[in-house]
């Protein structure tokens, strides 16, 4: 009796599943919709261009299986009859998303990205990220001109806020003035010491060719050779005077003939999307808390393997009228990168990149994935960084005496 | 118990019985002579490549390794080929392909073509007696019975290199200041007197056209060195090959094989690998700690940052290879990076995967300069007279040039050299 009532009961369930899975089975079967984005050529230029968005589970909204996109604080997917200009930027986001997501999958094989939840995508976006309560207020100052990757958080239920997963949130493009923004700008120190030395050259200069005419003058009463005349000291102060001027004045001169306005529209960047999406990817070990020199150099990286280039927002002025990323230049290490205000230089993805070509296209790849596994939020470029590639050259290398030979030295040279 | 005795007595049989003589090429890649494919095409079109190897491994057999002679090897092969083909001239090209077939490996092949030309010199006969000069009257009676001793006292015992070596250092105790030109006179002094032949005349008068007194390596000093190591330090893979060793020493007519063979003894050359054993592991090394100690108390651990590692590890080779100098069994001659390399690799302590990338760390402290750093000092030097010499307003060109100098080529090699955040 009792064997007969199971059997009903396992049939029951059986049946109960049949009617709950079936419609969703049909609803969640994925669509693809072909829409304009911005995609970038072979060439590395960035075009308008039909592209196919895969994986949609609506037939009206961004709503995918693995990303929603949403605008600001909203949790309806954008709908496809919106505003074009909006369209037009989910379309970006969604499809460059739908790209890197394939990259971790395939080419990394990341298991945990495989697992990552559905992914809600905020553009538009202006809130700061609360901990507690998601959004922070709509008082404090709205953001503009960037993108973050935000973790999950449990929600604070008494407060009516809703858990939420890992989201991206890319902020409006605003117009600010140069002269309003801090930058870190090391080409801009460096040029001024040449100036600097330039400078002094040509004082010393001046010194030395007054000195050499009254010593030819006092030894030799060559006729027109006068030091004191005022041919010869109009001549000889002028260059000094000069360039006394142009260097005292160069700051706002340079002001008058550079660029004076910046804007960044993230979600039209294919490679901010990338290096967002990577933030999420290696959320694993590198946990979303706060931005350092390493967590942001490992997300270049992937940005960069992802687009195919060492060069992160670059020829893209439209969207984009501030430097972006190169991880072919040459740069030294400070110890300044190690802080926070640096966070965003791209010299680890430069090193990073450097590493790649050392240890090979084909196990470079695997060997920064693995690389994330040795690394906290609180490494330090000159110690756990370069320990960890060190460990993971043992794990991954062919040679590995050899390659963390060629490492070491590429650090060397480095300045690290 | 006599049995027994007897048993491991028989058991070491094997290996008290002579082993065959080899020269076998067990380490080098590529040959150092590998560009001489002419005078290979000419030996192989006078006898084929199986009689050249098969002539030699016949000499070979015949070799007795404490008997070993360039000399009288040659003699010998080279009357195998003319055996075989009696108008045979192409010696040093059969030499060649044996080293291409690695029967025989560089350094043999520098000491058989070595002896080979040096019997093969023109001594440019007869000699202009006006161009002759003997050294001191009582000098020259001591000497001519030295030179008149050659064959009885020098030849009989030892190999013709050696024996040469032997008189001319008997020579110079005789007469310190005696040069290359007081022996050419001596030697036809000697013909002259009856003391010696015309054959050893010639023998020793090419030898000193040669200045074989010069050479460091015999065939049987080879054989003995390389031996030595063999047994100190069993090759872990005799199949290994290197490129490295074969490369040309700068400014010198050798490989870098040759040179550390010539050069060093088989004791030098195992301290020196030992050196690049001590680096391989430090490099190699996850973790160094330093210690500071108030009396017996340890108080402080300092722990290396990784760069910080490999910065002193280079530090302490550096300075190793300046105490290898003051070593005993050196006598004050530093021996170079490269030496040290090829020392470690001969014995088997690296192996030659990792040769180019230790010997790169070299570029570390003495980097080769590029064109610009050589440039910057004339381009500063004729920019500074410059500065005085051009008028206004042209003047700034040279103050340019100098700071353009300065900011490409005026960065310290080492940019860690003084930075305060690291130890080393």
């Amino acid at each position: 009796m009792q064997k007969i009532q199971r059997v009903y009961f396992n049939m029951k369930n059986l049946i109960l599943s049949f009617v709950l899975i079936l419609p969703t089975l049909s609803f969640a079967q994925s669509l693809d919709r072909t829409m304009e984005a911005l995609i970038r050529t072979d060439s590395n230029k960035p075009v308008n261009d039909e592209v196919v968005l895969t994986n949609l589970v609506s037939a009206d909204s961004f709503d995918g299986e693995y990303f929603k996109i949403v605008r600001g604080k909203s949790n309806d997917a954008i709908r496809f009859d919106a505003d074009e200009e909006l369209t037009f930027r989910a379309a970006t986001a969604y499809y460059h998303l739908m790209k890197a997501r394939t990259y971790f999958i395939e080419k990394v094989k990341s298991d945990y990205v495989a697992k990552i939840p559905k992914m809600t995508i905020r553009i538009e976006h202006k809130n700061q990220f609360s901990e507690l309560g998601h959004f922070a207020n709509d008082n404090l100052e709205p953001q503009h001109n960037n993108a973050l990757t935000i973790p999950a958080g449990k929600g604070l239920e008494s407060r009516g806020v809703k858990p939420w997963g890992i989201e991206i949130w890319f902020r409006p493009s605003k117009r600010i003035h140069l002269n309003d923004l801090k930058v870190n700008d090391l080409a801009q120190r460096e040029f001024q010491v040449l100036m600097k030395t330039f400078r002094n050259q040509i004082h010393m200069q001046s010194l030395q060719r007054f000195l050499s005419q009254a010593v030819v003058a006092v030894s030799k009463e060559t006729p027109g050779v006068n030091p004191l005349s005022m041919e010869s000291l109009v001549r000889t102060v002028g260059s000094s005077v000069i360039m006394e001027v142009g260097y005292q004045f160069i700051d706002p001169i340079t002001k008058v003939f550079s660029r004076k306005w910046y804007w960044l529209d993230t979600t039209l960047v294919p490679e901010i999307i990338y290096h967002e999406y990577a933030h999420a990817a290696l959320s694993d070990h590198l946990v979303l808390s706060h931005s350092t020199a390493i967590i942001e150099g490992m997300a270049d990286f992937f940005a960069g393997q992802i687009a195919d280039s060492p060069k992160l927002a670059k020829h893209i002025k439209k969207y984009n009228t501030y430097n972006g990323k190169d991880a072919t230049k040459k740069q030294e290490y400070v110890t300044q990168f190690e802080t926070s205000q640096y966070a965003n230089t791209d010299f680890v993805f430069g090193m990073l990149w450097e590493m790649k070509n050392i240890i090979g296209e084909e196990k470079g790849e695997a060997f920064m994935f693995t690389l994330r596994k040795k690394l906290t939020t609180n490494s330090t470029i000159r110690n756990e960084l370069i320990e960890g590639i060190l460990k993971t050259c043992d794990e991954v290398c062919t040679v590995p005496f050899v390659d963390k030979l060629r490492i070491l030295k590429a650090l060397n040279l480095k300045g690290l | 118990m006599r049995f027994s005795i007897l048993g491991l007595w028989l058991l070491a049989l094997p290996a008290l019985a002579a082993d065959p003589v080899s020269f076998r090429n067990d380490r080098e890649g590529t040959s150092y002579y590998s560009g001489n494919k002419k005078a290979v095409a000419k030996a192989l079109r006078e006898v084929d490549q199986t009689q050249i190897v098969g002539a030699f491994d016949e000499v070979l057999k015949n070799s007795e390794k404490n008997k070993l002679c360039s000399f009288d090897f040659n003699k010998s092969l080279l009357r195998k080929l003319k055996e075989i083909n009696p108008k045979f001239t192409e010696y040093n090209g059969a030499i060649y392909h044996l080293r291409a077939e690695n029967q025989i490996d560089d350094t043999v092949v520098k000491i058989l073509t070595d002896a080979h030309n040096i019997f093969a010199t023109d001594p440019r006969l007869p000699k202009d007696p006006e161009n002759l000069f003997l050294p001191k009257q009582d000098k020259v009676l001591e000497l001519l019975p030295v030179i008149g001793s050659f064959e009885k006292n020098f030849l009989k015992v030892a190999c013709f290199d050696e024996a040469y070596r032997n008189m001319y250092s008997e020579l110079m105790k005789v007469d310190k200041t005696m040069k290359s030109s007081h022996l050419e006179a001596l030697l036809v002094k000697a013909y002259e007197s009856k003391v010696i032949n015309i054959d050893t005349y010639l023998n020793l008068e090419k030898a000193r056209l040669n200045e074989l007194e010069m050479s460091g390596l015999t065939l049987k000093a080879y054989y003995q060195k390389v031996a030595n190591l063999r047994v100190q330090y069993p090759l872990r893979d005799s199949t290994e090959q290197s490129n490295f060793v074969t490369q040309k020493v700068d400014k010198m007519k050798v490989s870098r094989r040759q040179r550390l063979l010539e050069n060093y003894t088989d004791l030098q050359i195992i301290l020196m690998g030992n050196v690049i054993k001590k680096l391989r592991t430090r490099l190699d090394s996850q973790k160094v700690e330093i210690l500071i100690y108030d009396r017996e108390q340890g108080i402080e651990t300092l722990t290396l940052e990784p760069m910080e590692r490999f910065r002193l590890a280079i530090k302490l080779l550096r300075k190793e290879m300046s105490l290898l100098s003051l070593n005993t069994y050196f006598n004050g001659r530093s021996p170079d990076y490269m030496d040290l390399m090829t020392a470690a690799y001969e014995v088997g302590i690296i192996p030659a995967s990792e040769l180019d990338e230790l010997a790169g760390l070299q570029d570390i402290w003495n980097p080769k300069k590029t064109f610009w750093e050589k440039a910057r000092v004339w381009v500063t030097t004729f920019s500074s007279v410059a500065t005085i010499v051009i008028p206004p307003p042209y003047g700034f060109i040279p103050a340019l040039a100098i700071v353009v100098i300065e900011a490409t080529a005026g960065k310290k090699s080492d940019p860690n050299a003084e930075d305060p955040t690291s130890l080393f």
